[in-house]
């Protein structure tokens, strides 16, 4: 869907931002750029809706230049979270999520419904937040109109430059849960940037890791973790690997069936969840195996020595 | 405040009181009470006489003088704006012109009135060009600072969101710029009401005719009753422009305490109501307007 | 807006604005003036330099220690700003027809004039430059054991001074203008000729004084921020010059 093709960006005061740099989002997956500050996450997320035009090298959408593009045409059909959320403060909250309908021109009613659904989906009902001006909101209210803003003209690429940054773990990780159920409804390309390899484990279904101005591995959440490319990504990660890794994998990799045997009275976990809620299950309970069921009926059981497995790179998964 | 302003210009004249007796004999029969109390008591009670008796020509002056700082405005604010504008594109540009309007603002008012006055001739015309160009540097400096003063996370956001030049500074840029402007237009209006006083050395009419008469006449009384009045001039016309600003700055959102005319305004204009809610005890005015919010 | 007042159609636009090209022609008048009357012309400089000069200095005498005072008795505070803001309203002409029964005529009742005028800008700048000193920072010299004095003259003091200095700048270039209306109350100054020359029509004596005046002021405020420059305050132009 967007494809980099070695592309370099210098800036006018000589600053190379990016070197060379060439990966391809798919269509329906999100792919989140992560790397420590400085190392031009934001230059790359800005060549996409050319904010920014590269010094060489294409950047392509859909399969054409997007220099070929007409650049505010793009830019309103591709949705864009700003790091610094860039609330427009002397709008109210509902013309802050209107702005691109309203700059396509679609109808008012349409505009409504539509700013109604998106604040309704962030858990600002319009009744109450509507017609509040973003100064009156917290931190992570606003980063969700920020969000709606982005979403409002039904988007099919989304870039989002750190749109959980600022934010105390706690809302951080509701806000991440809940994007993560809308990402899900609506089907839609996103590029997301962080600089927290926790979210980017989380977020992403791919990872392009950045060092300063290069891209130094792009790969799977999983491989990421297994296969570190060099030791700039193995530091980046950090020490606590295998618990990563525990984040990223779901139950229902580590799992095996059961033969009617009999299963510890504890709550089941399901295979949706990740190996990391399972062995603190374990740990919580002492039952050495637990039990995993889908809508209450059960379908597997996971042991500790299967969720140690996931560190076993030759069991990788079942 | 006016009786602030009356009260202080009454003990200006009291200091003197013994002193007055070699000077001209304008305090003459006041300073002869003596005590400083009497004095200001004294020049009260003239200055409301003084009022009663010349109310109608008084309007008039007063009249004049609003109309010259009008004609100015009307001129000056469309020009400090657009220039205003204009340089935000340019830099050297702005320096440059924010230079000269500086350079204009310190030139002495009654220099410039000469300066105009071969061109120009008396009467009004060199003063309100001279307002004009005094105007000019609060205005251009003031659109300048709120148009490059605006967030820029808000002007990137907007361009990232697909709008054009022209839509960024329409809807976004202006609209906050707004109350800054406003509030240069604010300083400038009382500038220019004290410097139209000093017109009448060139004819220009206004509160200044009676104040250089006053002066001619030895007129004490004349003289402080027509400066309480351009004082009140000054006062109402500073309200009125800071209406329109807190107007402004509401619109926007911002978290100000509202001034009662504000809220007069904004209940008549049937605005949405304040978000600021106002102290019940001072509601009086406004209560029916501003009912709809729970 | 409100409507524009009829008077403005009669107004020919064009011609106004490029009406002020029109002193270039009397400029030449107005330096033979000068040439010819030059003894009197240094006299009328003078005055007025000094009218500015000692005015000043009496307000910088006055203004500071009362502005330090507002921000040290929070109770004389309201008190001091109101009359402040109050003052500011009175016309300076009024202020120098007013002292003229209390002084008399002279360069006195001129100076008196103008230095309750030249008070404002320097007495606001005192309480502002010291009220923007941030809180923390006080907070952390008290945190040191200062005592308020020494908190006044070691932090706050040395902070406010480059904003007090930009308050005596606006001021002593309002002085030269306000110097101008000295000739009312006898007090001479380049005010002679330019009131004088304009009662009798003569532009080549209004304009002898003028364009020195005028001169006067602005190499005043460039010199002062080239002095702000090079004490390290940003060298910011008043909007307030009132340019009375
Ligand atoms: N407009 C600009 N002009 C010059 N240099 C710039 C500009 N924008 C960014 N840079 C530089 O380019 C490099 C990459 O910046 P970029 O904003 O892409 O980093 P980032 O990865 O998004 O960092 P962060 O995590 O702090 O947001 C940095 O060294 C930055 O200083
Ligand atoms: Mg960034």
């Amino acid at each position: 869907m967007i494809e980099f093709d070695n592309v370099t960006k210098q800036y006018d005061d000589g600053t190379v931002a990016i070197e060379d740099i060439s990966f391809e989002v798919e269509e329906g997956t999100t792919t989140v750029l992560v790397g420590p500050s400085g190392c031009g996450k934001t230059t790359t997320m800005k060549l996409v809706n050319r904010l920014i035009e590269p010094t060489e090298g294409t950047v392509y959408f859909e399969g054409t230049d997007i220099e070929q593009k007409d650049e505010i045409e793009l830019r309103r059909d591709v949705g864009y979270v700003i790091q610094e959320i860039g609330l427009f403060d002397h709008m109210t909250v509902r013309e802050n999520v209107a702005t691109v309908p309203k700059l396509k021109g679609w109808d008012d009613d349409r505009i409504r419904e539509r700013v109604r659904e998106l604040l309704e989906l962030m858990d600002l009902p319009v009744e109450e937040y509507g017609d509040q001006h973003p100064t009156e909101l917290s931190g992570g209210q606003r980063q969700r109109v920020g969000v709606a803003r982005a979403l409002a003209a039904d988007p099919d690429v989304m870039l989002m430059d750190e749109p959980f940054g600022a934010l105390d773990p706690i809302t951080r990780a509701e806000l991440q849960d809940e994007f993560l159920d809308i990402q899900a409804e609506l089907d839609v390309t996103i590029l997301f940037v962080t600089h927290s390899v926790e979210e980017a484990l989380k977020m992403g279904d791919r990872i392009a890791i950045f060092d300063v101005g290069e891209l130094v591995q792009y790969d799977t959440p999983q491989n990421v973790l297994e296969n570190p490319k060099n030791d700039f990504v193995r530091d980046f990660i950090g020490q606590d690997r295998e618990l990563k890794k525990l984040q990223v994998t779901p139950v229902r990799k580590v799992m095996y069936e059961t033969n009617g045997e009999r299963l510890p009275d504890v709550d089941p976990v399901a295979p949706s969840d990740t190996a990391q809620i399972a062995l603190s299950r374990l740990l919580e309970t002492d039952a050495g195996r637990l039990p995993v069921a889908r809508d209450g009926e059960v379908v597997g059981v996971v042991e500790e020595a299967d969720l140690r497995g996931t560190s076993d790179p030759t069991r990788g998964s079942i | 405040m006016p009786a602030n302003a009356v009260a202080l210009v009454g003990e200006l004249a009291a200091i003197g009181g013994p002193a007055a007796i070699g000077g001209p004999a304008v305090l003459g029969e006041l300073a002869a009470v003596g005590e400083p109390a009497f004095v200001v008591l004294g020049m009260i009670t003239e200055v409301f006489r003084y009022f009663a008796e010349n109310q109608t020509q008084l309007l008039e002056y007063t009249r004049q003088h609003a109309i010259l700082v009008l004609r100015a405005l009307v001129v000056a604010v469309p020009l400090g704006v657009t220039l205003g504008t204009l340089i935000t594109y340019n830099d050297k540009l702005a320096t440059v012109v924010l230079w000269l309007a500086g350079i204009m603002m310190t030139i002495p008012s009654v220099a410039l009135f000469a300066l105009l006055l071969p061109s120009l001739g008396t009467g009004s015309p060199p003063v309100v060009m001279a307002l004009i160009l005094y105007t000019q540097l609060p205005v251009i400096r003031n659109t300048y600072v709120g148009l490059t003063g605006v967030d820029e996370a808000a002007v990137e956001a907007g361009e990232g969101l697909g709008m054009t030049k022209f839509q960024r500074l329409r809807k976004i840029q202006i609209p906050m710029a707004l109350p800054v402007v406003m509030s240069g237009v604010r300083n400038a209006v009382v500038l220019l009401v004290g410097i139209a006083a000093i017109g009448e050395i060139v004819g220009s009419g206004g509160l200044g005719v009676p104040i250089f008469e006053g002066y001619r006449s030895s007129n004490t009384v004349e003289i402080v009753g027509a400066t309480v009045a351009l004082a009140l001039l000054t006062l109402t016309i500073d309200y009125a422009f800071g209406v329109v600003e807190q107007v402004f700055r509401l619109r926007n959102g911002e978290e100000i305490q509202p001034n009662l005319g504000t809220r007069a305004v904004r209940g008549l204009a049937g605005a949405a109501p304040s978000r600021v809610s106002g102290r019940d005890d001072d509601a009086d005015a406004t209560t029916t307007t501003t009912s709809a919010k729970p | 807006m409100v409507s524009a007042p009829p008077e403005l159609a009669l107004v020919p636009l064009l011609e106004i604005a490029l009406a002020p090209l029109g002193i270039f022609e009397e400029l030449p008048g107005a330096y033979d003036f000068i040439t010819s009357n030059w003894s009197q012309f240094l006299h009328h400089l003078w005055t007025h330099i000094k009218l500015v000069l000692v005015s000043e200095l009496l307000a910088i005498l006055v203004a500071v220690p009362l502005g330090i005072a507002a921000t040290r008795f929070p109770r004389a505070k309201p008190t001091i700003k109101g009359f402040g803001n109050t003052a500011q309203t009175i016309p300076t002409l009024a202020i120098i027809f007013l002292m003229l029964p209390v002084t008399g005529i002279g360069f006195v009742t001129a100076v008196a004039g103008l230095f309750v005028y030249a008070l404002l800008p320097i007495l606001t700048n005192t309480i502002a430059g010291i009220e923007d000193v941030e809180d923390g920072v006080v907070e952390a010299a008290r945190g040191m054991g200062m005592t308020d004095t020494e908190v006044l003259r070691k932090i706050e003091l040395p902070k406010a001074i480059p904003v007090i200095f930009a308050g005596i700048r606006t001021s002593s270039v309002i002085g030269v203008g306000t110097a101008y209306l000295a000739f009312f109350v006898g007090g001479g100054g380049l005010g002679t000729w330019v009131l004088q020359g304009i009662k009798l029509y003569n532009m080549e004596m209004a304009i002898a004084g003028a364009v020195p005046g005028a001169l006067l002021a602005i190499t005043l405020d460039s010199g002062f921020a080239l002095l702000e420059r090079y004490l390290g305050g940003d060298a910011q132009q008043s909007d307030d010059l009132v340019s009375a």
